[in-house]
């Protein structure tokens, strides 16, 4: 006969199953890889390439390179989402174009976007023309240490909508009756936002921050695209340190570096985590 | 009595004991057996042309005559002489008719004229060829014509691509390239009469005699043979044609889309006894059985079944199929119990001399090349090798373009230095290409072939203008402005073979490129040699260069840039075998062709260097034929002509003669002597024509008997060693500059002026800087 617990297992077993194939067994595999020294034998070695690639100048670089454009990346996004999403509840219905239009870039690829974007900011690209036309020099947005801007500004462009949709579902939880409250009391816009609003959707909030965070690891497609697998310096991610390696059949570097990547990002998402308020506690 | 039954005993005993012999006798007969044409010219002048099958005796025809052979022969016997070049000698009064194509209607053997579209029985039974009665074909509608720049026309017969006789009709399939199409016709030819008849069924690749007085045929529009909907090629479909009605009814395809893809339609046969078609693809036989299925059936040593005319395969009583390549006859089983029972795959090879070699001394191992795949870098080929996906026994790599060293880091290579034929074969070599082969003391990669890309150029041109040999970068770019200067205008001269400045721009980086690899420093750009070569290059006028480009696919400019001499013939390698008729043909002739090659300079004070491109012969370490694998290898590397050892081995520096020399020598002296016989009979434009054609021929043939003797001569040999003092082998590595994809975009907006010098040295160093870091 089949209890209620047996049947819950039983519908939980296709999806437990390629959860297993697909995430578990990748991930323990990928363990293994990290610890062997990458030949086609696969010896192990232990914590060896560990130990090498935080020697490996490339790789702290690509480290760095990809903290660094996810801490000027996902706050950007943070703190315009909430912004524009404040704003959009300010017109009510009248927000709802708004909202789609932001929500747009979103829908549209990458690699289309990027041939816009490559365009805009080419040695020839209006932007250029449009500083020369104002006295001022061409810039290298594409090879140079520049590509930085133009990469943040198409990342914040592409995923702000997403964030807003969020941001605007956790809005519109807030009880409308607090806000009229803090008006009586004398509160202007900005202690509401910040005194009523963000603690009541911290959790919310925390998701958003995450999920940019996250993308803004992802960043790579778009260096890739314009600069290639060896871009300038400043753009030059973990992504494409793991993407180079994979070229080389350096396996277990890749492996490797993905799990030191992964342990630091576990390790900073915990600390946050740790937080009652995130966590939505009381 | 006693002794009677002792004397049957010792008899029977005796019997017995002859009974292992018979069966060893028995096991040993091959079903596959390579019958060669042993005449007096080792090399293509014996080339089979034609095959055809009269009872249990097979009949080929080559430029000597007629050679038969019967199962279990080792070798054809001459079954009548009749040397066709030696016949146009001859008045025409008594020469014999010319044999095109050999053919049998399984009664008789048959002769085509193709030039003069007769054909004619055969008679060799009394070891003389008798001709029989010749029969004129109306062929007139395959004569081309064509008009010579003196005004005389000529014309020929086209030859059909495969002929067969059946039913009284000679039936031809002719290809039509001269109307710009893949797609062929079929006519056919009354044996009698000669009248002919043309069939509208269209796209018919392959014939083959069938039954009731039809033909199997393949069919496939050649014109439209790729779908780019699928990325494939349309099958092939098969199907039976009907003469009297003229329609093909289809009755299935064939599994393999490559099936007639190489350009020469198909080959195929009708197996009555199990009512299957045969047909040759790659180097195989495939049996196409009633029910659609598919069986290989023989394997063939080499894919190179271009020629031959008439039946391209003929069928033995015994059920044996034979395909003529060169002078030999390869017969085979079609019984798949009879395929070889190991089989290796080959990625990257080609068919040379030494590759032929390894086959001869294993013909029990089938070794096919892997086709349609194409790995663009060692991810790609490192992922196929570790999935197994296509079985790679064996690969030809080639280091420039391929990280080759990683390969060999990761344990992709088996290891060789067990074997004393590799050993030895490394010991011999080049430091420099050992050195590509080896890691960690261990042979892992044997190098097997060398190019050398040396400058050359035009020094009588130079000498004409008054211009001094360039050695240096430098002096390259002054050469360029002093020719714009002061002789391009005068339109006589070509400043190279390539147009434009793209080669002078390659030039600045290729030059630099050699210049580091050769001395084994890393790769940068910020060097005060590097800057004085770029300013070098920005002192040339290059858009002059452009505007002087010249459009290839126009006939007339193509033409015409062709008949001026050129300064800077670069596309040119040096050629051991050529290299002799480079340094000494007449003034005047090939006047776009080198007569010096060199090593470039960066500057004065940097030696001469020559790059080497080198191809390595790896076995996957993960083979499941291991001993197979390193079979074929020891037996290439032992198979390796004397070319290919004077090219590897500094310490092989004998001359090598040509064996063929005297032949060809016997060769030019009868077709100029049977020039000399038609020439009595001409007049007019056609009189001059053929003298000057005369002419022309007996210079070739005192260039060639001056500088034909050898291979490789003594001259070509010492210039090589020199070319051979300062050079170095490429790799994936020192290539980087050139061939990585990031650092060429940047080598183009340099070009195109987006970038300055300084900016072009820093960010190319950057991205050089990353990759040599990320490898530490």
């Amino acid at each position: 006969m089949f209890t209620k617990k047996k049947s819950l297992w039983l519908f939980l077993l296709p999806g437990l199953a390629g959860l297993m194939v697909f995430y578990l067994v990748p991930f323990i595999g990928g363990i293994y890889y990290s610890l062997t020294d990458g030949t086609i034998q696969n010896n192990i070695v232990g914590f060896a390439n560990y130990q090498r690639i935080w020697q490996n100048e490339v790789f702290r670089l690509g480290l760095k390179n990809s903290l660094e454009l996810s801490l000027i990346s996902a706050p950007l996004i943070f703190v315009l989402s909430f912004l524009l999403s404040v704003m959009l509840r300010s017109l009510g219905r009248a927000s709802l174009p708004f909202r789609n239009i932001l929500l747009m870039p979103y829908l549209v690829p990458t690699s289309a976007m990027l041939i816009v974007w490559t365009l805009l900011f080419d040695y020839g690209g209006i932007i250029n023309r449009l500083s020369v036309w104002l006295g001022a020099g061409r810039v290298l947005w594409l090879e140079s240490h520049m590509l930085r801007v133009p990469v943040v500004l198409l990342y914040v462009w592409k995923n702000i909508g997403f964030s807003i949709i969020i941001f605007s579902a956790a809005l519109q939880s807030v009880p409308e009756e607090f806000y009229e409250f803090a008006r009586l009391e004398g509160a202007g816009a900005w202690k509401q936002e910040t005194r009523i609003t963000l603690p009541l959707i911290l959790p919310t909030a925390f998701l958003v921050f995450v999920l940019a965070w996250v993308n803004a690891f992802k960043i790579f497609k778009e260096v890739y695209f314009i600069g290639g697998a060896y871009p300038n310096e400043a753009v030059y991610t973990l992504q494409h340190y793991m993407n180079n390696k994979f070229a080389m059949l350096d396996y277990q570097d890749v492996t490797t570096a993905a799990y030191s990547f992964a342990v630091i990002v576990l390790v900073l998402f915990g600390i946050l985590y740790a937080r009652k308020g995130v966590r939505g506690v009381e | 009595m006693r002794n009677k039954y002792l004397l049957r005993g010792i008899v029977f005993l005796f019997l017995l004991t002859l009974l292992p012999f018979a069966a060893m006798a028995e096991a040993s007969a091959s079903p596959n057996e390579d019958i060669k044409v042993l005449s007096e010219s080792q090399t293509g002048y014996s080339s089979i042309r034609s095959a055809a099958v009269l009872g249990d005796t097979v009949y080929v025809l080559n430029p000597e005559g007629i050679y038969s052979w019967l199962s279990g022969q080792a070798a054809f016997t001459l079954a009548a002489s009749h040397n066709q070049l030696e016949q146009l000698s001859l008045p025409e009064e008594e020469r014999k008719p010319t044999i095109s194509i050999l053919l049998s209607d399984g009664q008789q053997l048959w002769g085509m004229d193709g030039s003069n579209a007769r054909l004619f029985t055969l008679d060799i039974s009394g070891g003389e060829l008798v001709f029989g009665e010749p029969v004129s074909l109306q062929m007139q509608d395959r004569t081309q014509t064509y008009e010579t720049d003196a005004g005389v026309e000529h014309s020929y017969m086209d030859m059909p691509e495969q002929a067969l006789l059946m039913n009284g009709q000679l039936y031809c399939l002719f290809n039509n390239y001269q109307n710009n199409t893949q797609n062929r016709t079929l006519m056919s030819y009354d044996i009698a009469t000669g009248e002919a008849a043309s069939y509208d069924s269209e796209f018919i690749t392959g014939i083959a005699a069938y039954k009731d007085g039809k033909l199997l045929v393949s069919v496939r529009d050649e014109d439209n043979s790729y779908d780019p909907a699928t990325s494939a090629f349309v099958p092939t479909a098969l199907g039976v044609f009907d003469p009297q009605s003229d329609t093909i009814e289809e009755i299935g395809t064939f599994a393999d889309l490559n099936a007639g893809n190489m350009g020469m339609g198909m080959t195929i046969k009708y197996e009555k006894d199990k009512d299957a078609v045969l047909y040759l693809i790659g180097n195989g036989v495939v049996r196409r059985l009633p029910d659609g299925t598919e069986e290989k059936c023989a394997y063939l040593p080499t894919r190179e079944f271009w020629g031959g005319t008439g039946d391209k395969m003929p069928l033995l009583p015994d059920g044996r199929v034979a395909l003529c390549v060169g002078d030999t006859m390869h017969v085979r089983s079609t019984n798949p119990a009879d395929l070889p029972a190991t089989s290796l795959v080959i990625y990257g090879g080609e068919e040379n001399n030494a590759h032929k070699a390894a086959l001869q001394n294993m013909p029990d191992v089938s070794v096919t090349a892997l086709q349609n795949k194409w790995f663009s870098s060692a991810q790609e080929l490192g992922q196929a090798l570790v999935s197994g996906e296509d079985g790679i026994d064996i690969l030809f790599i080639e280091t420039g373009w391929m990280d080759v060293a990683n390969l060999l880091v990761k344990g992709y290579a088996a290891d060789l230095s067990a074997s004393p034929v590799f050993q030895e074969h490394m010991d011999k070599l080049y430091p420099q290409m050992k050195e590509v082969g080896m890691q960690d003391g261990k042979i892992l990669a044997l190098p097997v072939r060398l190019n050398i890309e040396s400058m050359s150029l035009n020094s009588k041109a130079f000498a004409k203008l008054g211009m001094p040999l360039p050695a240096t970068y430098g002096e390259v770019c002054q050469s360029v402005k002093t020719f714009y200067e002061e002789h391009a205008q005068e339109g006589e001269y070509n400043i190279n073979m390539q147009t434009g400045s793209g080669w002078l721009k390659d030039l600045l980086l290729s030059t630099y490129t050699d210049y580091m690899a050769y001395k084994g420093e890393e790769m940068t750009l910020d060097t005060p040699l590097f800057r004085q070569m770029a300013e070098a290059l920005a002192s040339v006028n290059t858009q002059l260069m452009d505007d002087d480009e010249v459009d290839f696919s126009n006939n007339e400019d193509m033409n015409e840039f062709f008949q001026r001499p050129t300064l800077f013939t670069q596309g040119y390698s040096f050629d051991l075998q050529s290299y002799e008729y480079f340094l000494n043909r007449p003034d005047g002739n090939d006047m776009s062709a080198p007569d010096m090659f060199f090593g470039m300079k960066a500057d004065q004070d940097a030696p001469p260097v020559v790059k080497g491109s080198a191809v390595v012969m790896i076995i996957n370490s993960q083979s499941k034929n291991m001993d197979a694998a390193l079979r074929y290898a020891e037996n290439y590397i032992k198979g390796l002509d004397a070319l290919s050892k004077v090219t590897f081995y500094p310490g092989e520096n004998e001359p090598i003669i040509n064996p063929d020399h005297e032949r060809v020598v016997a060769n030019f002296s009868q077709q100029l002597a049977a020039m000399k016989v038609a020439l009595e009979k001409a007049e007019g434009a056609e009189k001059t024509e053929m003298e000057a054609t005369i002419k022309q021929m007996e210079e070739n043939f005192a260039q060639y008997n001056e500088y034909g003797k050898f291979l490789a001569s003594t001259a070509a040999i010492a210039a090589y060693r020199q070319l051979m003092e300062n050079s170095y082998i490429a790799t994936y590595k020192t290539n980087m500059l050139m061939s990585q994809q990031d650092l060429s975009e940047l080598r183009e907006r340099y070009f195109g002026g987006q970038l300055s010098l300084d900016q072009f040295i820093q960010e190319s160093d950057a991205k050089l800087r990353l990759i040599r870091l990320e490898n530490q």
